[in-house]
C-alpha cells in the first residue's frame, strides 16, 4: 500500500485515525499499540509473508539488546549479522552470483526471491538502534511493543526517513498530539501527496515513455529531456513521500527530522548531499565515515574513506553496477571538491556554481536511472547526452505523446530550482501588502490545501481512465 | 480559518467519499469507457480472469482498483481529466510555436552523423528515401479532443498527428519470411495491400516539424519483386472522410469497396477471376433502426464527443458456400455463420451508445447454438466456384469487411487474422489447403510488428 492510493486515503488512514483518537490520550501505551496494529496491517497488505521477516528482525534485536547494552561484543556482532543477513540475501545474493558467473564463467543458478519492501530502510533503522545501544548513546527499550513501533511505524517503514532511535524515543513514551500538530501534519501530508500525484507521477510518464522507446531513436535533446525529467521526478517523488511521512508522524505526535532541504538550490555537490536524503547522508556519516576515521587521519585516508562510503552508498541504492558507478561518480566529485574544486566554486558567481551542480547532478541521475550491469549500456546513455552519433529516426516530444506532460516538468523545474524561489520572492514583494491580514491569509492557505487534496483525488481517479478500444480486435 | 475547521473539512471529504461506496450503486460496466469495471465482489470472491481488462494480480491491487472504478463521481472526474489533458496538450502545441525549435534536431535530415553504417541504413534508410507525393502536403486545421484530434469542420476524429515510424529491421524479417514461403512453394503468388492511415500522409508535417517520407515505397524496397503491392489512396481530406468512419479506426464501406477493387485488379494482372462483384443491395441500418454508431475512437473519448456514424453495409451475392472456424489448438472445423446479417436485418442488434458495430457485424462467427468462434481462423468453401484457386487472406481487422466478397472469387479461402499468426504454421496451411494465392492486407503496422510474423514448421526466423 502506498500513501498515494485510494485504499490508504479512504480506508486505512481514516480507520487508523479514528481508532487512534478514540483511545483516550491518557492511555498512551494503548494508543501506541493501535499504531503497531495498523503498521503491521499496512506492511502485511503489500507483503503478507515478509511481515514475519521484519517481526523476526525486531524480535532478535530485542533478545540481543540486553547483552548489547552490557557491552557484549559477541551479542553486538551477532545481532549485526542476523539483522544484515536478510538484506544480503534478498538484495545482494543474486547480484553476487551473477558476478561470480560472469567472472569465472560459471552457471550457478539464481534464487527466485522477491525483495521485501523497505528492507534497506528498516534494516538501517535497526542498525542505528543496535550500534547506538552498544555505544551507550541510547538506553535499551524494554518494551518489545515500542521497539516494534520504532521499526514498524508505517509512515517511515517503506521509504524512510531513516529515523534514529534516539530521535524518536521521547515520542514513543508519550502522547504529544494536539490540534496544531494535527493541522500542520495534515498540511504537510497534502503537500507531499500533491508533489507525488500531481507532479512526480505526471513527469514519470515522460521518463517511462522515453525509457520504453527504442534507444536507437532517442536523440540528444530527448535524452536530456529524459535525464532532466528523471531528476525532477525523483525529487518530487521522494521528497513528496518524505513530506507525507513527516506529516503523518506529526499527526501521531512524532517529529521526524527533515529529509530534504531544497537540494536543487545547491551550489556544490558537497552542499547537494547535505540537502538530499539527509537521513541517509547522516547515517553514512555517523555510522561508516566517522568510524572509518572521517577526515581525521590525513588527506589520503580521507579520500579512501569517501571512496568506501560512496561505493557502499551506491550499493545500498540497488544491486546493480550502475549504482556502484553512480556512487563512485559522486566519490570522485566530492574528492575533487575537497581537494580544490570547492575553492574555485566559492569564487565563482553563484549562478555558475548552481549550473555546475545541477549539471553534474543530472549526469549522476542519468547513471542512476537505468538499472543495468552493462558498462556499455551506461556509457551509451551518457554519451547520448552529448552526441547523436548512431541515432536513427529520432522521436520528438509530440511523437512520443508527451505534450500534455511537459507543463508538469516546467512546473517541477520552477518549483524545485532557485527560479521558483526568485518568482516566489517577486510574488511576495507584489502581494506583500495583501498578506498583512493574517486571518485572510490563513483562510486562503487552508482553502488551497483542501483544493489540492480534492485535485489529488481527481488525479488518482482520473488517471485510471482506461477506455477499452480494441476489445477483441 | 480556525485551526480545526480545515482538518474537519478534510475529514468530511474523506467520510463522504468513503460513505459513497456504501450508498452508491455498484456499476459493473462503464458505458463511457466501454469496459468492465472492477467491483468489490471481484476483489476476493470472483477475481477477474488474466485476460480481463481489469485484471490485477493481488487483492490489495484489486481493492484499490475497485475504489477507483466505483468512485461516486468517476464519470465526471474522468471527463474533466481528459478535457484538462487535452487543454494542456493544446497549450504545449501553441507554446512550441513561440519557443522556437527546441527540438529541431529531431528532424532526421538535421542528423547526418550516424547514418553511414549499414545497420543504420537498415533501420532508417534516409539516403534515397522516396519523397511522398501521393499524399502531398496540405494544411488542415484540427484541434485536440481528449488524447485524439478532430477536424473541426467535419467532426472527424483521428489518432495523432504523430510520426509513425516503421521498424525496418522487422520489415526485412517480413521480407525474408515471404522469401521463405516462396522457396517452399514457388508457385504461390503474393499480393499485399496497404490501408494507408492519416499518419502516413504529409498533411501534418508542419505541426510535427517533420518531413514524412513515403513509407509504402520504403517498405516496398525491401520486398521481393514477385510480390505485387498496392495501397489505398485518397487525394484530400474529403476523400479520406468518405472512406473512413468519423468515430472509428476502421475503413467504412467506401474505403473497403475501393480496397476490394484494388486487390481484385492486382490479382487480375496474373490470372482470370470471376467478374468483379457489385453490391446487390446497400443496407443503411441507421435508416432502418436509427443506429447512431459510435466507434472505438468515440468510446475512447467517453462523452467528450457527440459525433456518430451511419452504419452502411453492402450486400453481395456470395453464392452457395460453407464457412468453418478452425480451432487454433485442435484444428477442428466448426461450421459457423460469418457476419451478423440476420441479427441486423431482423433489428436484433445491440443499440448501446458505444457498441462497435463494425466489429460486432464483421468479426462474429456463430455456430448454430450461438457460440462465438471469431477468434480462430476461417475456412470458406465456395461450392459454386470452380476456378481451381485457393486464397490465403492474411489481414488485420480491416480485411474482415472484404473477406467474403474477395474470397468468393476462389474455390476455397482461408482467412487468417494477423493477431493469430503466432498460433499457426503458415506452410502447414498452404500445404493442407493447396493455397496458390496469398493476399496480405492491413495498416502499415502489420509489416512492422514482430507479433505479426509468419511462423514455419522448420522454425525459420525463430531463434
Amino acid at each position: 500500500m502506498v500513501f498515494s492510493s485510494l485504499t490508504f486515503l479512504f480506508v486505512f488512514l481514516p480507520l487508523c485515525l479514528i481508532t487512534y483518537f478514540l483511545v483516550p490520550s491518557k492511555y498512551v501505551l494503548a494508543r501506541k499499540y493501535v499504531l503497531i496494529a495498523f503498521s503491521i496491517a499496512f506492511y502485511a497488505s503489500g507483503e503478507p509473508v515478509y511481515v514475519f521477516l521484519v517481526a523476526a528482525s525486531v524480535s532478535i534485536t530485542y533478545l540481543f539488546s540486553r547483552q548489547i547494552e552490557k557491552g557484549n561484543v559477541f551479542a553486538f556482532v551477532a545481532a549485526l549479522i542476523v539483522v544484515l543477513l536478510p538484506l544480503g540475501v534478498f538484495k545482494y545474493f543474486n547480484f553476487i552470483i551473477d558476478n561470480i558467473n560472469r567472472l569465472f564463467d560459471r552457471s550457478i543458478s539464481n534464487i527466485d526471491l522477491v525483495m521485501p519492501i523497505g528492507i534497506s530502510f528498516y534494516t538501517f533503522q535497526i542498525l542505528t538502534y543496535i550500534i547506538d545501544l552498544y555505544k551507550k548513546r541510547v538506553k535499551r527499550q524494554g518494551n518489545i511493543g515500542l521497539l516494534t513501533l520504532y521499526i514498524f511505524f508505517f509512515p517511515q517503514l517503506i521509504a524512510g526517513p531513516i529515523v534514529k532511535y534516539a530521535d524518536i524515543e521521547p515520542a514513543l513514551r508519550s502522547s504529544n498530539e494536539d490540534w496544531d500538530k494535527i493541522k500542520d501534519g495534515t498540511k504537510r501530508f497534502i503537500i507531499g501527496l500533491a508533489k507525488k500525484v500531481i507532479i512526480a507521477n505526471q513527469i514519470g510518464y515522460i521518463v517511462n515513455q522515453i525509457a520504453a522507446t527504442d534507444f536507437s531513436r532517442v536523440s540528444t535533446p530527448i535524452m536530456w529531456l529524459a535525464s532532466v525529467a528523471f531528476t525532477i521526478q525523483l525529487y518530487f517523488d521522494f521528497s513528496g513521500y518524505s513530506d507525507m511521512a513527516i506529516g503523518l508522524g506529526k499527526i501521531f505526535g512524532f517529529e521526524f527530522n527533515e529529509n530534504f532541504d531544497s537540494p536543487y538550490h545547491s551550489l556544490s555537490v558537497t552542499d547537494f548531499w547535505r540537502r538530499w536524503h539527509i537521513s541517509m547522508g547522516s547515517f553514512f556519516r555517523d555510522y561508516i565515515y566517522i568510524p572509518l576515521g572521517g577526515s581525521r587521519k590525513g588527506k589520503l585516508r580521507r579520500m579512501l574513506n569517501i571512496l568506501i562510503v560512496w561505493a557502499i552508498t551506491g550499493l545500498w541504492h540497488g544491486a546493480n553496477w550502475n549504482f556502484v558507478a553512480w556512487g563512485l561518480y559522486y566519490a570522485i566529485l566530492l574528492m575533487a571538491e575537497k581537494l580544490f574544486l570547492s575553492r574555485i566554486l566559492k569564487k565563482c558567481p553563484k549562478f555558475i556554481a548552481w549550473i555546475y551542480t545541477f549539471f553534474v547532478t543530472v549526469i549522476g541521475w542519468t547513471l542512476f536511472m537505468w538499472d543495468t550491469n552493462s558498462l556499455h549500456y551506461m556509457v551509451s546513455r551518457i554519451r547520448r547526452l552529448f552526441s547523436q552519433t548512431g541515432v536513427v529516426y529520432p522521436f520528438s516530444v509530440s511523437a512520443l505523446g508527451l505534450n500534455a506532460n511537459m507543463i508538469y516538468l516546467f512546473a517541477g523545474i520552477l518549483i524545485s530550482t532557485p527560479i521558483g524561489k526568485w518568482i516566489a520572492d517577486l510574488i511576495k514583494k507584489w502581494f506583500g501588502p495583501y498578506t498583512k491580514d493574517k486571518q485572510a491569509f490563513a483562510v486562503a492557505h487552508d482553502v488551497i490545501m483542501i483544493g489540492m487534496f480534492i485535485i489529488c483525488i481527481m488525479f488518482l481517479v482520473g488517471e485510471t481512465f482506461n477506455p477499452f478500444i480494441y476489445f477483441r480486435f | 480559518m480556525k485551526t480545526r475547521i480545515s482538518v474537519v473539512v478534510l475529514l468530511l471529504i474523506e467520510v463522504v467519499c468513503l460513505a459513497s461506496y456504501f450508498f452508491c450503486e455498484i456499476k459493473e460496466t462503464s458505458e463511457l469507457e466501454n469496459r468492465t469495471l472492477m467491483t468489490f465482489d471481484m476483489v476476493v470472491s470472483h477475481p477477474p480472469a488474466e485476460d480481463s481488462i481489469v485484471y490485477k494480480a493481488t487483492v490489495s491491487e484489486r481493492f484499490d482498483e475497485a475504489l477507483k472504478d466505483q468512485f461516486f463521481a468517476r464519470d465526471w472526474v474522468s471527463l474533466h481529466y481528459v478535457d484538462y489533458t487535452a487543454f494542456l496538450d493544446n497549450l504545449y502545441v501553441k507554446g512550441k510555436r513561440t519557443v522556437s525549435n527546441i527540438f529541431a534536431s529531431d528532424k532526421p535530415n538535421s542528423n547526418t552523423s550516424g547514418q553511414e553504417t549499414a545497420t543504420d541504413y537498415d533501420r532508417w534508410p534516409v539516403y534515397g528515401s522516396p519523397v511522398l507525393t501521393v499524399f502531398p502536403s496540405r494544411s488542415y486545421t484540427y484541434s485536440k479532443i481528449g488524447n485524439l484530434s478532430r477536424f473541426e469542420d467535419t467532426d472527424y476524429i483521428f489518432e495523432g498527428p504523430k510520426i509513425n515510424p516503421p521498424d525496418f529491421v522487422q520489415v526485412k524479417e517480413h521480407a525474408a519470411q515471404i522469401e521463405h514461403i516462396h522457396e517452399l512453394f514457388p508457385d504461390v503468388k503474393f499480393y499485399s495491400y496497404f490501408v494507408s492511415s492519416l499518419n502516413s500522409t504529409k498533411w501534418f508535417d508542419e505541426q510535427l516539424d517533420f518531413d514524412t517520407p513515403d513509407y509504402f515505397e520504403l517498405i516496398a524496397q525491401y520486398m521481393p519483386g514477385y510480390m505485387r503491392m498496392s495501397r489505398l489512396i485518397y487525394q484530400d481530406k474529403a476523400k479520406y472522410e468518405s472512406m473512413f468512419y468519423k468515430s472509428d479506426h476502421h475503413w467504412c464501406h467506401n474505403g473497403y469497396m475501393q480496397g476490394y477493387e484494388d486487390i481484385y485488379d492486382m490479382i487480375s494482372e496474373d490470372y482470370q477471376l470471376s467478374p468483379l462483384k457489385t453490391p446487390i443491395k446497400i443496407w443503411n441500418f441507421s435508416d432502418l433502426y436509427g443506429i447512431e454508431y459510435r466507434g472505438s475512437r468515440a468510446s475512447n473519448l467517453q462523452g467528450l464527443y457527440d459525433g456518430y456514424d451511419e452504419f452502411i453495409i453492402p450486400e453481395y451475392d456470395l453464392g452457395d458456400r460453407e464457412c468453418y472456424s478452425i480451432d487454433l489448438t485442435t484444428g477442428e472445423e466448426i461450421p459457423v455463420t460469418l457476419c451478423l446479417w440476420d441479427t441486423y436485418k431482423n433489428g436484433e442488434m445491440s443499440k448501446g451508445r458505444y457498441h462497435d458495430h463494425y466489429i460486432r457485424f464483421y468479426c462474429s462467427a456463430l455456430d448454430k447454438d450461438g457460440n462465438d468462434y471469431s477468434n480462430e481462423y476461417y475456412l470458406i468453401r465456395n461450392n459454386g466456384s470452380h476456378t481451381g484457386h485457393c486464397l490465403l487472406f492474411v489481414s488485420d481487422s480491416t480485411g474482415r469487411a472484404i473477406r467474403d466478397v474477395l474470397g468468393s472469387h476462389f474455390d476455397t479461402e482461408i482467412y487468417l487474422d494477423y493477431r493469430n499468426m503466432s498460433q499457426v504454421k503458415v506452410d502447414e496451411i498452404i500445404e493442407q489447403y493447396d493455397v496458390d494465392t496469398i493476399v496480405m492486407n492491413g495498416y502499415g503496422s502489420v509489416w512492422t510488428g514482430e507479433k505479426y510474423s509468419f511462423h514455419f514448421t522448420d522454425g525459420f526466423g525463430e531463434e
